[in-house]
């Protein structure tokens, strides 16, 4: 029986062999184009950036009592796959964008309150 | 010692792929980057008794560590310094020496190609100076968006040889804007494509980034945790609608959605018109 996982890949397959997405294909067959740099290697002038989560330093982990880092154990999962599955749509360029917000064990000590909502350009 | 949210996660689906088949490692382009000085492993970069050139050469192997890999095709420099730090000398000879350290990286073959994240002019020309470098940074990550356009810095960074990199350029640009919309319709496009054709013209690389509240979370066998999320109040609706690069269309779209029409000078001009948010916060680094 498929998962919602696979029926997900498979929008996103027909949606990469429609006309309108023929810059790339599932299954690595297409990539971005490059932009050439000055050593002559050719970076994908897209790429994916894998930072998923933007914790803040003041993230509740009140709200995960279950587990010291919680959130990062299941944001490692959910990284993986996500970043799986751009791989599988044909991204050749990913970037893991890490980012202040995004690195949330590596706060010095869980905080007391959540912050509101990102800003619009987090820090990358 | 983690440093690094993603590099893990990443390795892991990267080594997937590889065993499997799908991907081989040439095939595909992995960035990362050290010297963020917000992490609290990362004092090399505030103390002046640690060696941030020692500092960078053993975050990297973290790097490479977690990623699982060889080598990566890029390594920057994350940030010029720390934005608390008032030491102007102090911040200049620490960018020399992590400098350094990534042209070591460079030489020794565990890095294809190095460079900079937001580093801005003042940070790169002492760099770029006779003997400030043995290697001019193939690279500079900046926030880069319709809303912060960087036109001055693109120009330099291209006039020394330095390609950028656009990070947040969907999320950074406001897609309601009556521009990108008109220019969305007329094309037959999204807004975010508009915005990432705009930077192709401008050969500027974009890397949009995974946000953790648009469709693609819900989708996703996490939604649970997702919705906590959302609904503690740490993502915002604004931003939510700006979250454009989870859904799968929106996956597709960004490898593709800037192919197949293209701007034309008067467009571009008038993408540059659009109203920008004000300061570069690496502006605030000496």
């Amino acid at each position: 029986m498929a998962t919602r996982h696979d029926r997900r890949l498979q929008r996103l397959s027909a949606h990469m062999a429609s006309p309108s997405a023929s810059g790339a294909a599932s299954g690595g067959t297409g990539t971005a184009a490059a932009i050439e740099l000055a050593n002559g290697q050719n970076i994908p002038q897209v790429g994916y950036g894998a930072a998923l989560f933007g914790l803040k330093p003041g993230f509740d982990f009140s709200a995960f009592p279950s587990s010291d880092d919680p959130a990062s154990a299941a944001g490692d999962d959910a990284i993986e796959a996500l970043v799986g599955d751009v791989i599988d749509a044909g991204y050749r360029h990913i970037d893991t964008a890490h980012c202040c917000a995004c690195g949330s064990r590596l706060l010095p000590s869980p905080p007391a309150r959540v912050q509101p909502a990102l800003s619009a350009t987090s820090r990358a | 010692m983690p440093t690094d949210h993603t590099e893990l996660p990443i390795g892991r689906a990267l080594a997937s792929r590889f065993a499997s088949g799908r991907l081989s490692r040439e095939e595909v382009w992995i960035t990362t980057k050290t010297s963020d000085p917000i992490l609290s492993t990362n004092s090399y970069m505030r103390n002046a008794a640690e060696s941030s050139y020692t500092g960078v050469l053993e975050e990297f192997a973290g790097c490479l560590e977690r990623l699982g890999l060889e080598y990566v095709d890029t390594l920057l420099l994350h940030w010029p310094g720390d934005k608390d730090s008032s030491d102007g000398e102090l911040q200049t000879a620490k960018r020399a020496d992590m400098w350094r350290a990534l042209e070591e990286i460079y030489a020794s073959g565990q890095a294809r190609s190095i460079g900079v994240s937001n580093f801005t002019r003042k940070h790169l020309e002492p760099l770029l100076a006779d003997g400030g470098c043995s290697i001019v940074p193939h690279l500079n990550q900046i926030e880069c968006h319709t809303r912060q356009q960087q036109d001055e810095l693109v120009a330099y960074c291209h006039s020394h040889g330095i390609v950028c990199t656009a990070y947040s350029p969907i999320s950074g640009s406001d897609l309601e804007e009556p521009i990108l919309q008109r220019l969305a319709t007329a094309h037959g496009v999204s807004p975010g494509d508009i915005v990432l054709r705009w930077l192709k013209q401008r050969s500027i690389v974009a890397i949009p980034k995974v946000r953790h509240c648009g469709s693609y979370a819900f989708e996703s066998q996490f939604n649970f945790l997702l919705r906590l999320f959302a609904f503690d109040g740490w993502c915002g609706l604004t931003q939510c609608r700006r979250a454009q690069s989870v859904t799968p269309s929106r996956i597709a779209s960004n490898l593709s959605g800037a192919d197949g029409f293209e701007l034309s000078d008067e467009e571009m001009a008038e993408i540059g018109t659009i109203e920008g948010k004000g300061a570069y916060a690496a502006d605030d680094i000496v």
